[in-house]
């Protein structure tokens, strides 16, 4: 695989000013959703970015695919930035990056027929009907929904949850895209059914030469499918590492934490060393001076306190935002 | 441990169905199971197969328009499944308690937490508003909740996922009920507070020395609270055992069909399985064995009798004509 890089962002900002009343104390403060976060993605790969509800990882990816605009940073797709592209340029770019979505309930349109969902992205570009059919046939076909002809006239109620979310990854191909964003693809699943969309997206992923950005909060999710993660605590990265290296030697200790959060289906892992942090992730308002994580973290020292880590790499391709790594 | 002994609940050959426009949904269609004194049972199953309406059922809680239509639920030396509305009433809370998936749905908007969970106490013990309030305190305090005296007097939205949660174990432990009923206790909360809750959870079990039913969908998680395990397949039970047995012998193929496509963090599983097809519907279920239609060592013997369980070693009971594994 040829090491070219796909996707870079570089201190990405996103913040949301919080509305509110006049006399209200929140007045004039900001929400740091997405707070400087960078890293590159080289093609052919599958970046997890993982953490909990409310660390921005959502709100990085709508970023990312210019869904949101930012509130500073770039983001590099290919080499070009962006957020400089004018509407036309916006309207190609959407064709190379595509989104599929946590809940294929909410993500088709109830109205149209999954062919029509289908080969909406061809006709609105000006292609025939006919070869925009021919297309969506196909698409349907590469996700397995077969006899396609049968899908093709198809509600999506009349679909199930995981065939529902196939017909998501299927419009997510028109146009052969080379980058796919999906936030939460199969945590609306049942897991019987989780496995068979991984594995569609594996297969399509080697058949296509597709990288992936997948938001998950599951990391059982990323074990399975991705080559690289980052972990997002409060709007910023604190750990980005390939994923055996992740998981076998943490650095971070909000990492180490949620990984022995994470309960192993294996009764025999029961009494393994657990580190359960106290209480829950703060508010993104008002962030603390030193190390985000620093009101939580068991390790903390006098230096967390005062300036905030950066994103080091500590070993070879492994880096994290903490002056106290655990190695 | 459990059979030897009368256990605290025996569900016998419970049938909930829903009587709908569209026909009966059998949700529950037989389901057999015990849980003795002290002891951790858990219940498995995909969304739909019946779990949660099991508990429904055992609290006298089924909505509209289901019914229990067969079986008996026995409690200690009593049955409980024909009891009148307000002797049921005195039973829940009291003796058997719950704990729900979604906190905020279960708690009152507009009432303090003070008031519920004294409202909670006040129902079953003949005490005065102040030793009430006073009690509360102590029950928040007893869950983990920081500065007790100041949350009290908090509305649910001032709360966090966890801190709800925390509330609800306080309210369902307010009696020391000899059995507590988890339904999906921690899947709306995030890995870090999940790990905190199954640790409270747990902690309060053995401290009140009380039984708890745990419905999940989570294997991680039986394998890390539960001695004992009951796997669902729409609105039936194929197999339990104790917990090793079940994760390390698993006899049935659906039980097996679910470990191997469970996504763990302790492995990474170069080829994603999966079960195909989906969960049936229940107003029109295949004849015979229900996971036939999905299992890959059915015959024609599956299609016309329904298995019933039967032992295949001390404690562990399949419900399957070809069970797998018998080396």
């Amino acid at each position: 695989m040829s090491m070219t890089t796909l996707l870079e962002v570089v201190d990405l900002k996103k913040h949301f000013p919080v509305r509110t009343g006049l006399l209200s104390e929140l007045k004039g403060k900001v929400v740091h959703a997405v707070d400087g976060i960078s890293f590159k993605l080289e093609t052919g790969e599958t970046l997890g970015l993982v953490g909990e509800s409310g660390c921005g990882k959502t709100t990085a990816l709508q970023v990312m695919c210019r869904l949101l605009e930012p509130t500073s940073g770039s983001v590099y797709f290919d080499g070009t930035n962006v957020f400089e592209l004018d509407d036309k340029g916006l309207r190609d770019l959407r064709r190379e990056m595509k989104l599929v979505f946590q809940d294929p309930y909410a993500s088709l349109n109830p109205r149209r027929t999954i062919g029509n969902t289908l080969c909406r992205q061809f006709t609105i570009r000006g292609i025939s009907h006919t070869k925009a059919r021919q297309e969506a046939v196909e698409l349907l076909e590469t996700v397995g929904l077969l006899p396609a002809e049968d899908f093709f006239d198809r509600h999506p109620h009349e679909l199930s949850g995981g065939q529902r979310q196939r017909v998501a990854v299927a419009r997510a191909l028109g146009f052969r895209p080379k980058l796919i964003f999906a936030d939460e693809p199969v945590s609306a699943l049942d897991m019987s059914v989780r496995g068979q969309i991984l594995s569609l997206m594996k297969t399509l992923q080697e058949s296509n030469r597709l990288t992936y950005v997948f938001v998950t909060h599951d990391l059982g999710v990323v074990r399975s499918i991705c080559t690289k993660i980052a972990v997002m605590y409060l709007g910023k990265i604190v750990e980005f590492a390939n994923v055996d290296d992740l998981f076998s030697h943490p650095q971070h200790p909000y990492t180490k934490a949620i990984i022995s959060s994470t309960p192993i289906p294996d009764p025999d892992s029961r009494d393994r060393e657990q580190l359960i942090l106290t209480g829950e992730v703060p508010s993104p308002i008002d962030l603390p001076l030193g190390c985000r994580f620093s009101a939580r973290c068991p390790f903390k020292q006098n230096d967390c306190l005062i300036k905030e880590p950066e994103l080091l790499e500590i070993k070879k391709n492994h880096l994290a935002a903490c002056y106290h790594p655990l190695n | 441990m459990p059979t030897n002994k009368t256990p605290l609940l025996r569900v016998e050959d419970l049938h909930t169905w829903f009587y709908l426009r569209a026909g009966v949904l059998k949700a529950v269609d037989g389901v057999t199971l015990e849980v003795g004194e002290r002891e951790a049972v858990g219940l498995v199953g995909e969304s739909g197969c019946g779990k949660s309406m099991t508990a429904f059922s055992i609290m006298g809680l089924v909505p509209e328009p289901g019914k229990i239509t067969g079986g008996s639920i026995t409690f200690g030396d009593q049955c409980i499944s024909k009891l009148a509305d307000e002797e049921m009433a005195k039973i829940r809370g009291q003796d058997i308690s719950m704990i729900f998936q979604d906190p905020m749905t279960y708690l009152n908007p507009v009432f303090s937490i003070e008031r519920q969970v004294t409202e909670a106490i006040r129902l079953h013990q003949t005490i005065t508003k102040q030793s009430a309030a006073q009690k509360a305190v102590d029950l928040l305090k007893s869950t983990g909740i920081p500065e007790p005296e100041k949350v009290v007097k908090y509305y649910p939205h001032q709360l966090s996922g966890g801190m709800r949660q925390r509330v609800l174990i306080a309210m369902a432990i307010a009696c020391n009920p000899s059995l507590i009923i988890a339904d999906e206790p921690t899947t709306a909360l995030d890995v870090t507070v999940q790990a905190q809750i199954l640790r409270l959870i747990r902690h309060m079990k053995d401290e009140l020395k009380t039984s708890l039913l745990l419905i999940t969908h989570d294997l991680g998680i039986v394998a890390h609270m539960c001695d004992r395990v009951y796997v669902m397949y729409a609105g039936r039970i194929v197999e339990s055992g104790d917990v090793w047995q079940i994760f390390k012998h698993a006899r049935h193929p659906y039980t097996r069909g679910l470990l191997e496509c469970t996504l763990s963090i302790d492995e990474f599983k170069k080829e994603i399985r999966t079960i195909d097809g989906v969960v049936p519907n229940l107003i029109h279920p295949p004849s015979g064995c229900r996971f036939r239609t999905r299992c890959t060592f059915a015959t024609e013997e599956c299609s016309k009798e329904q298995p019933v369980l039967e032992q295949v070693e001390e404690e562990h009971y399949v419900a399957c004509f070809h069970p797998q594994g018998s080396e």
